[in-house]
């Protein structure tokens, strides 16, 4: 047994480690208050970080999902907006190289990896249906040469900025869920229209944007893997997205944890009497161990799925423990900081704004849970 | 990263489990009834060399991994809880000093009756005024030709009734605080000493905890661990050691009352379905289930630490922190989830949950493993 990372994902790790403190430190402020990271995108494409885990030959890392958790914690702790572009990019990258044709990986990788495309997104959820994918209303329906596609996504990571998105449509609305099939969509297509951009609580330099579809026609080879295959491309995409999530969260939360400890250092220093501040030593403590607990979690999840093993509920085990130790710890901080860390561009501040809505996107934790429960069930049975 | 477990690992696991099943769990209810100490169980556990599991083979011991020790406890804790203590303290607060501090004669002669059980061993830090603040102890050993003459009374002591042999915390100087404090390996039988008050406990019912009361007790002066003044150094790097053992024991205690949970959430039903098919009980049962894979992460990253040799202190603080504030809420749920029949003691919720509460008293309460974690937080992240 071995908790260390390998010599070849540390080398990812001291990457991801200098380009955030040099590229991403300077530009996070300005991030934070709404510009979208276009330049820290591009750099760290540029360093094969938007195909951490994909093939070196197709112009990835090579690396496994460890590796990338690793890299997402790194960046989420400097500037979580940049983290979550990045995280999802990834994900399509991984999606098109597991589930695409080599026509679809030649046309689309490259532009992803050399930083043509700032970004690449995932459109599954819809105003119906977020965590319940099955019940999509989004519909592609057969025409000559292709599919036409007509419905709306919501709450979609950079959707207004990506080279390609990757949709999830109903082909088949009497299957449920195998009635879905994925499709690779360009922004420029016919039909697609950016509709509102949100605005947010947290990771406010990311862009959240609805999309519209009116009848948009896409080519036969615009699909991605198989007829109906859709679910289970969104749910392989899912549990390797849930461990990034729960990375980027415990980025956060150990940053705050630093935060935290300098300042108890300093006030001891002040008061020449540790002890004095016993109570936030103690949620200090509580904080460390948590983040410690879900951090293990999430590098097992991404452990198993690199052996090549099922981990559906391990994936949902790690998102949910992870995201709550960051929330956690993020509000924790800001009580033992006080008044200096209200102000909204502290550290602290934009880590507990960026931090929140890692327990909702991706699979809330309600869904986490109902996930390992129906597991926990099956295993009875 | 690799979290594999070895062949040998594996084998140490399964052993440990059906032994559990087969003869554990089935006495358990018993004797937490009868306030029994196991002799039969512990017997049986001695021959498989669980009593001396990380010591090597040339002492006596079965020469495993400090891993494996962990895997083993939270197997035959989720059996018994008291099962699981008192072997507990023969490795980690027994043997495991022994095995670090003390010379090779010391070893072949001590280790070569514990490690195989063929003697009980048990661990006095604890006094009456004196628990979490060690250096705070009266109990003294003054030296007299080629013995020391011990006085003092220790209290709360795992396995003192049954005990042979004690490894003894004492103050040889007692005008220095810390620095004053030796470590003594007592034999009862050539260093009689009295049996106290044997307590009447909440949990782990079936071992024993009792005060050993030391009235011009004479042990040899080759029996002193370390140097004299090493005392101190002992005592924490022991409890360091002995915490993924705890660590170990409140995860198997949890996962004990998990199992009933889970199964009973697919047996009882209420209004046509089962209770397992509830929002609010399966929010309980993934909570737990995620609670306790991750105390098992952490007991085993401290088990590996210490394994490699590596400073494990600050990670088995936390293991032990975590494993045992999430025994104490998995089984404050199991019982919630069993409702009524959680509340008698015909079922086994009410005594996982009695049993799962000492683990976050002994060998360092939560309160000092909170102070050793922001402790080593501090150096690290706060400079």
């Amino acid at each position: 047994m071995d908790f260390t990372l390998s010599l070849a994902d540390r080398e990812v790790v001291d990457l991801v480690k200098r380009l955030a403190q040099t590229e991403l430190a300077p530009r996070a402020a300005a991030v934070d208050a709404g510009q979208f990271p276009l330049e820290g995108l591009k750099i760290l494409a540029q360093h094969g970080l938007m195909g951490i885990k994909v093939a070196k030959s197709y112009g990835g890392l090579g690396a496994g999902l460890v590796a990338h958790v690793a890299a997402i914690r790194e960046l989420a702790a400097v500037c979580p907006s940049t983290a979550v572009t990045l995280a999802v990019t990834n994900m399509v990258a991984d999606m098109i190289e597991k589930f695409g044709s080599d026509a679809q990986k030649q046309r689309y990788l490259p532009p992803i990896f050399d930083g043509t495309y700032p970004a690449a997104s995932f459109a599954l959820s819809e105003t119906g249906a977020g965590s319940d994918a099955a019940s999509l209303r989004t519909r592609a329906v057969k025409v000559d040469g292709g599919w036409q596609i007509t419905g709306s996504k919501m709450w979609i990571t950079s959707g207004d900025r990506a080279g390609v998105v990757l949709v999830m449509a109903k082909t088949d609305p009497d299957k449920g869920a195998r009635g879905i099939t994925a499709f690779l969509v360009e922004p420029g297509t016919p039909g697609f229209e950016v509709g509102r951009h949100e605005e947010k609580l947290g990771l406010r330099g990311s862009s959240t944007v609805s999309l519209h579809f009116s009848e948009m026609f896409v080519p036969e080879s615009a699909q991605l893997g198989a007829l109906g295959q859709g679910f289970e491309v969104a749910m392989v995409a899912l549990d390797g997205g849930r461990c990034g999530i729960g990375a980027q969260a415990l980025g956060m939360g150990y940053a705050v944890l630093a935060e935290t400890a300098k300042a108890l250092n300093q006030r001891a220093t002040l008061d020449k009497q540790l002890g004095l501040d016993q109570n936030a030593q103690f949620r200090l403590a509580d904080m460390a161990t948590k983040l410690d607990a879900a951090w293990l979690l999430v590098l097992r999840a991404a452990w198993l799925r690199d052996a090549g093993k099922k981990m559906t509920r391990e994936a949902a085990m790690a998102k949910v423990m992870a995201t709550e130790a960051g929330d956690a710890a993020c509000k924790l901080a800001l009580q033992i900081l006080g008044p200096a860390a209200l102000d909204a561009r502290h550290p602290v501040a934009r880590a507990l704004r960026d931090v929140r809505v890692s327990r909702i996107y991706e699979g809330t934790s309600e869904i986490q849970r109902l996930v390992i429960a129906r597991s926990l069930a099956a295993s009875v049975a | 990263m690799d979290l594999q477990l070895t062949e040998t690992q594996e084998m140490i696991q399964e052993t440990a489990r059906s032994f559990a099943e087969k003869e554990l769990l089935p006495a358990a209810h018993d004797t937490d009834k009868l306030g029994q100490f196991p002799r039969d169980k512990v017997k049986k556990l001695c021959d498989l060399g669980f009593f001396g599991m990380a010591v090597p083979e040339e002492f006596g011991g079965a020469g495993l991994d400090n891993l494996s020790y962990a895997i083993a406890m939270e197997e035959i804790s989720r059996g018994c809880a008291s099962t699981g203590v008192i072997m507990s303290v023969n490795n980690s607060l027994v043997c495991d000093p022994i095995l670090k501090f003390g010379n090779t004669a010391q070893k072949k002669k001590f280790l070569g009756q514990l490690a195989p059980g063929k003697v009980l061993g048990c661990f006095a830090l604890s006094e009456p005024g004196s628990g979490s603040d060690a250096a705070g102890m009266r109990t003294t050993a003054i030296r007299d030709g080629d013995h020391y003459v011990v006085n003092g009374t220790k209290n709360w002591i795992t396995n003192g009734k049954e005990a042979d042999f004690c490894v003894l915390i004492v103050h040889t100087n007692p005008a220095e605080r810390h620095k004053g404090i030796s470590a003594l390996v007592v034999d009862r039988r050539e260093s009689p000493y009295g049996i106290g008050k044997v307590e009447d406990k909440l949990g782990i019912k079936g071992s024993s905890t009792t005060s050993l009361v030391f009235e011009n007790c004479r042990v040899p002066v080759e029996n002193l661990l370390g140097k004299e003044g090493d005392g101190f150094k002992v005592a924490m790097s022991t409890l360091d050691g002995g915490r993924i053992g705890i660590a170990s024991q409140a995860l198997g205690i949890a996962r004990a009352a998990f199992d009933e949970a889970l199964r009973y959430s697919r047996e009882r039903q209420a209004f046509g379905k089962y209770i397992g098919d509830f929002g609010a009980i399966q929010e309980m049962l993934a909570d737990m289930a995620c609670e306790l894979d991750a105390a098992r992460l952490l007991i085993w990253r401290a088990a590996v630490a210490k394994d490699s040799g590596e400073k494990f202190g600050k990670l088995s603080a936390m293991a032990k922190l975590y494993a045992s504030e999430a025994s104490a809420r998995i089984t404050h749920k199991a019982l919630q989830i069993h409702g009524g029949y959680g509340y008698v003691k015909e079922y086994n919720a009410e005594r996982h949950m009695r049993d799962a509460r000492i683990t976050e008293i002994y060998e360092g309460t939560s309160e000092i493993q909170r102070l050793v974690v922001a402790r080593e937080t501090l150096m690290e992240l706060g400079a």
